[in-house]
C-alpha cells in the first residue's frame, strides 16, 4: 500500500500537509493519567471493536497495534513520519489503529482515552476534518464520550476541552525564514489564539524550513469557525512565501540559482551529513523545483519524503541495522546521493 | 537589562519559580538559562502551574484546606491539578466548576462550547442550544422594537419548550 506521504502531488504546494486531532473520552472510565491496568484493557478492545467490526467497511483499512509490541526503532520511524505523537510511544499500555496508507490514526491511551488522526495531503483541510469526524461518529456509535452541556467534549487537559480539535497545516516557508520575518509572524498569529512550531511540533526546533500552524483556542468556538480561521490565517502566509519567491527570482536570480544548485551539489556529492543539514539542503531543492530554478528530471520519490526517511529512525530502518550517529550521517550521505544523482 | 546571574549579557529569559508559593524571580541571557539545565526545563508542567499561579493568585486553595477541594470519583484534589494541569476524570469537572470556569475563560476567550454535540445524546443539548439562541434573539429583536419579529420568535420558543415537555 502506498503511503499518503510517498505521494507526488505533496511536491506541488507550499501546504504539505492538512492534519485534524480531535480528542476524546470515555464517560465511564478515569482519564488516561489514573487509570488501572484492567480498565487500559477494556479500553483498548472496546475502541478497537468500535472501528474493526464485522457492520462496517472501513475497519478493514485499519491496523491495530500495541506499542509494547514494537522496536524502539519502529514506534521513532511513526514518529519521524508523523503517523503517532511522540507521546504515545513513551507510554505503557498504549495502543492504537492505523490507516493502511498512514493518513490516520486512533491512538488509544495517550493523553486522553482516545485521539483521531486524520492528515490529508497539501492545502485540502476540510478532506481531513470530514475522515476525523467520520471516524469520530462511528466510534460514538458503541461508546459513549465525556461531554458535557457546557464545556463540550471533557479531555483530561483543560487545554483541549470544548471541541477537542487541533487543526493544523504543515508548511514549507524557506523564504519567509530567511527574511527573518517568522517571529513576526509568529507573534501575530498568537493574537488569533494560534501557534506555531517546528516540524516535530511542542518544544521541537524548526528543520528544513517546515513549520506547523495550529489552533490553540478549543472552547467556544465551532470546529468550523476554528478551521475557517486557521485557514484563512495559514492563506496570507502562504501569500507572503509566493511573493518572496517571486521577488527573490525576479531581483536576485543569479545568487538565488547558485544557492540551489549549490545545495544540489552537495546532496549529490556529500559522503557524510547531519540530519539538520540534509534538512537545510533539501529545503533548498524543494524551494528550487517549485520555483522551477531547478529544471531537470525530479527524483522518484517527493521531497518531502526524502526528508522524512533522512531521519534517523527511519534511516535506521531503511538501513536494516543498528547505526551509530557517525554511521548515520555517511549512510546518510550515501541514500542522499543516491535518490539525488539521476543525471 | 543585564542578566541576573553572569551579569555581562542581555536578559532574554524571564524566569519565575513558585514552590509551596515561594516565588524566585530571575532575568537570564540565554546563555545561563541553558547552563542551568533541567532547573529550568520550561516543561509544559512548570508553566501551566506559573500560569494558573499568576492567574488565580491568592484564591489557590492552600495546603491547609485542600482537602475540601477533592473530586468525589478519583480523588483528585485541586493542588493535584494545579502541579500537574491534568484532570482525573469527568467528574473532576464538576467538583472543580467554579474555579476552572475563569479559567477556561482565560485559556479559550470562553467557556461554553459551540461545536460538534455528540450524535446519540446530542439532541437534548441540541434543543437546549436552540432554545438559548431563540431567547437571545427575541432579546434584540425587543431592544430593536421589532415587534413583530419578537412575536415569531416568542411562537418559536413555546413550541419547542412544549416539544420538549411531550
Amino acid at each position: 500500500m502506498k503511503k499518503w506521504y510517498e505521494d507526488e502531488r505533496i511536491d506541488k504546494d507550499v501546504v504539505i500537509s492538512s492534519r485534524i486531532r480531535l480528542a476524546r473520552n470515555i464517560k465511564k472510565y478515569p482519564f488516561s493519567t489514573i487509570l488501572q491496568k484492567s480498565d487500559i484493557d477494556k479500553l483498548i478492545n472496546e475502541v478497537k471493536d468500535s472501528i474493526i467490526n464485522d457492520s462496517n467497511v472501513i475497519g478493514n483499512s485499519f491496523e491495530f497495534i500495541k506499542f509494547d509490541d514494537l522496536s524502539n526503532i519502529d514506534k521513532y520511524s511513526m514518529v519521524e513520519n508523523h503517523t503517532v505523537s511522540n507521546d504515545i510511544i513513551k507510554k505503557n499500555d498504549s495502543a492504537a489503529l492505523i490507516k493502511n496508507d498512514d493518513s490516520a490514526s486512533i491512538l488509544i491511551n495517550e493523553e486522553d482515552h482516545i485521539r483521531i488522526q486524520s492528515v490529508s495531503i497539501g492545502n485540502d483541510i476540510n478532506s481531513a476534518w470530514e475522515f476525523a469526524n467520520n471516524i469520530d461518529n462511528l466510534i460514538e456509535e458503541r461508546i459513549e464520550y465525556a461531554f458535557d452541556k457546557d464545556f463540550g467534549y471533557l479531555t483530561s487537559c483543560i487545554t483541549n476541552t470544548g471541541t477537542g480539535l487541533r487543526a493544523s497545516f504543515m508548511i514549507h516557508i524557506p523564504m519567509i525564514e530567511m527574511s527573518g520575518n517568522l517571529a513576526n509572524i509568529s507573534r501575530a498569529i498568537g493574537k488569533f489564539g494560534m501557534t506555531m512550531r517546528g516540524i516535530y511540533g511542542e518544544g521541537s526546533e524548526s528543520l528544513g524550513g517546515i513549520y506547523q500552524i495550529s489552533n490553540q483556542i478549543t472552547l467556544g468556538k465551532s470546529e468550523k469557525e476554528i478551521i475557517e480561521a486557521l485557514k484563512s490565517v495559514t492563506n496570507q502566509i502562504i501569500e507572503q512565501e509566493k511573493e518572496l519567491r517571486n521577488n527573490v527570482i525576479k531581483n536576485n536570480s543569479a545568487k538565488f540559482e547558485d544557492k540551489i544548485y549549490r545545495s544540489y551539489g552537495i546532496l549529490c556529492s556529500c559522503r557524510q551529513i547531519s540530519s539538520k543539514e540534509a534538512m537545510k539542503l533539501l529545503s533548498d531543492i524543494r524551494l528550487g523545483f517549485m520555483t522551477g530554478i531547478l529544471k531537470f528530471n525530479k527524483p522518484e520519490k517527493n521531497i518531502y519524503n526524502i526528508m522524512m526517511n533522512v531521519q534517523p529512525g527511519n534511516l535506521i530502518k531503511l538501513c536494516g541495522k543498528n547505526l551509530n550517529e557517525s554511521e548515520r550521517d555517511i549512510e546518510r550521505a550515501k541514500y542522499l546521493n543516491e535518490q539525488l544523482r539521476k543525471f | 537589562m543585564l542578566c541576573d546571574k553572569c551579569k555581562k549579557n542581555t536578559a532574554t529569559v524571564f524566569y519565575k519559580q513558585v514552590i509551596n508559593g515561594e516565588v524566585t524571580e530571575m532575568n537570564l541571557c540565554a546563555d545561563c538559562a541553558n547552563s542551568m539545565g533541567t532547573k529550568m526545563s520550561m516543561s509544559f508542567d512548570n508553566i501551566f502551574q506559573g500560569f494558573l499561579d499568576g492567574f488565580l493568585g491568592n484564591e489557590v486553595p492552600n495546603k491547609s484546606n485542600s482537602h475540601v477541594f477533592k473530586c468525589p470519583s478519583c480523588s483528585t484534589t485541586f493542588e493535584d491539578f494545579r502541579n500537574t494541569g491534568r484532570f482525573g476524570c469527568v467528574d473532576c469537572y464538576n467538583t472543580f466548576r467554579e474555579q476552572i470556569l475563569p479559567l477556561l475563560k482565560n485559556v479559550h476567550g470562553s467557556n461554553i462550547h459551540t461545536g460538534k454535540l455528540p450524535q446519540k445524546s446530542g439532541e437534548e443539548f441540541l434543543l437546549k442550544r436552540k432554545l438559548e439562541d431563540l431567547k437571545l434573539s427575541l432579546r434584540k429583536a425587543i431592544e430593536n422594537e421589532e415587534y413583530e419579529e419578537a412575536a415569531h420568535i416568542r411562537d418559536e420558543i413555546r413550541e419547542l419548550e412544549g416539544g420538549g415537555q411531550k
